[in-house]
């Protein structure tokens, strides 16, 4: 089963910080306060779309094409994701 | 995908696709048209004549199809700049496709008799028949559900082709209807004094 990384807080639905990593080799741990970065902070819809976007080099055209969707639907889709985007980075430089 | 490309067909389609569909279904209304005496003059009308030259029906919807286009673009590129223009006429032809469908009503003439008989009657107070009450109501039904196909679709593909969310463009594109209409009928008259 692929388990779904968690973004947003199930009980607040606020942004999760990430407060330790640990190594899967020695198990060496480090603790602290990292603000994830804005990539991760999108949902997996939008991360999946970001990902087929990069594999269709970029082309709306092509990415319309592989989806079944039309091509303003997929370019409204991208638009959406900048203004969320541009809202994320707006949220981390006031934090 | 079926219904929901039924629902909205400018969110599944390309644009090309649509368009294609579009104006063969605007050739076969308005040979429909010409078959069965209907003029389809204005954006939001429909009427049927006693007689009609062949090329007026295809005129009626070219200029329907412009005056359409035309203001929904305008504003389409007001909402969102990256609006294009074949998305919205796409929108405009694939809505128009409802409208195509009426002519078949009066097939031997029979929708222009009846509104005919039901304008005489009640003019001249003469008894109508059951019948042609009936028939006008039928049409009346068709002709209303139609127009809300009509909107609806033409709402969607504007929707899509410009990414509009606020509540306020909603009621612009009412407006751009409206105006839509006032363009194609001053159009029409223009068209007949040439």
């Amino acid at each position: 089963m692929k388990l779904k990384f968690p973004v947003h807080c199930p009980s607040c639905s606020g942004i999760l910080t990430v407060t330790e990593l640990t190594c899967g080799n020695c198990e060496t741990r480090v603790s602290g306060n990292y603000v994830l970065p804005v990539l991760m902070q999108l949902t997996a819809e939008e991360q999946e779309f970001v990902l087929q976007f990069f594999l269709s080099s970029g082309s709306l055209k092509e990415m319309s094409a592989q989806t079944g969707k039309s091509y303003p639907t997929v370019r409204n889709r991208l638009d959406d994701m900048i203004a969320h985007i541009r809202q994320l980075e707006q949220q981390q430089k006031t934090k | 995908m079926q219904q929901r490309a039924l629902v909205n067909p400018f969110a599944y389609f390309a644009e090309k696709r649509l368009v294609v569909v579009g104006l063969a279904a605007t050739a076969i209304g308005s040979a429909l048209g010409w078959l069965f005496n209907a003029r389809f003059d204005g954006v939001l009308d429909l009427h049927f004549v006693q007689q009609l030259r062949v090329w007026q029906p295809l005129l009626d919807n070219g200029i329907n199809i412009l005056s359409l286009t035309l203001p929904l673009y305008l504003f389409g590129l007001s909402i969102n700049g990256k609006t294009r223009l074949i998305d919205v006429v796409a929108a405009v032809l694939v809505a128009r496709i409802p409208f195509y469908v009426l002519p078949l009503a009066n097939i031997g003439g029979y929708m222009y008799g009846a509104a005919n008989q039901l304008v005489t009657g009640t003019m001249e107070g003469t008894p109508v028949g059951m019948g042609t009450i009936a028939a006008n109501i039928a049409f009346f039904a068709a002709a209303v559900s139609a127009m809300a196909v009509f909107v609806f679709w033409l709402f969607q593909g504007f929707k899509t082709a410009t990414n509009s969310k606020k509540p306020a463009h909603k009621w612009i594109f009412g407006a751009c209807i409206v105006l839509s209409e006032v363009i194609s009928k001053m159009m029409l008259v223009l068209v007949s004094k040439i």
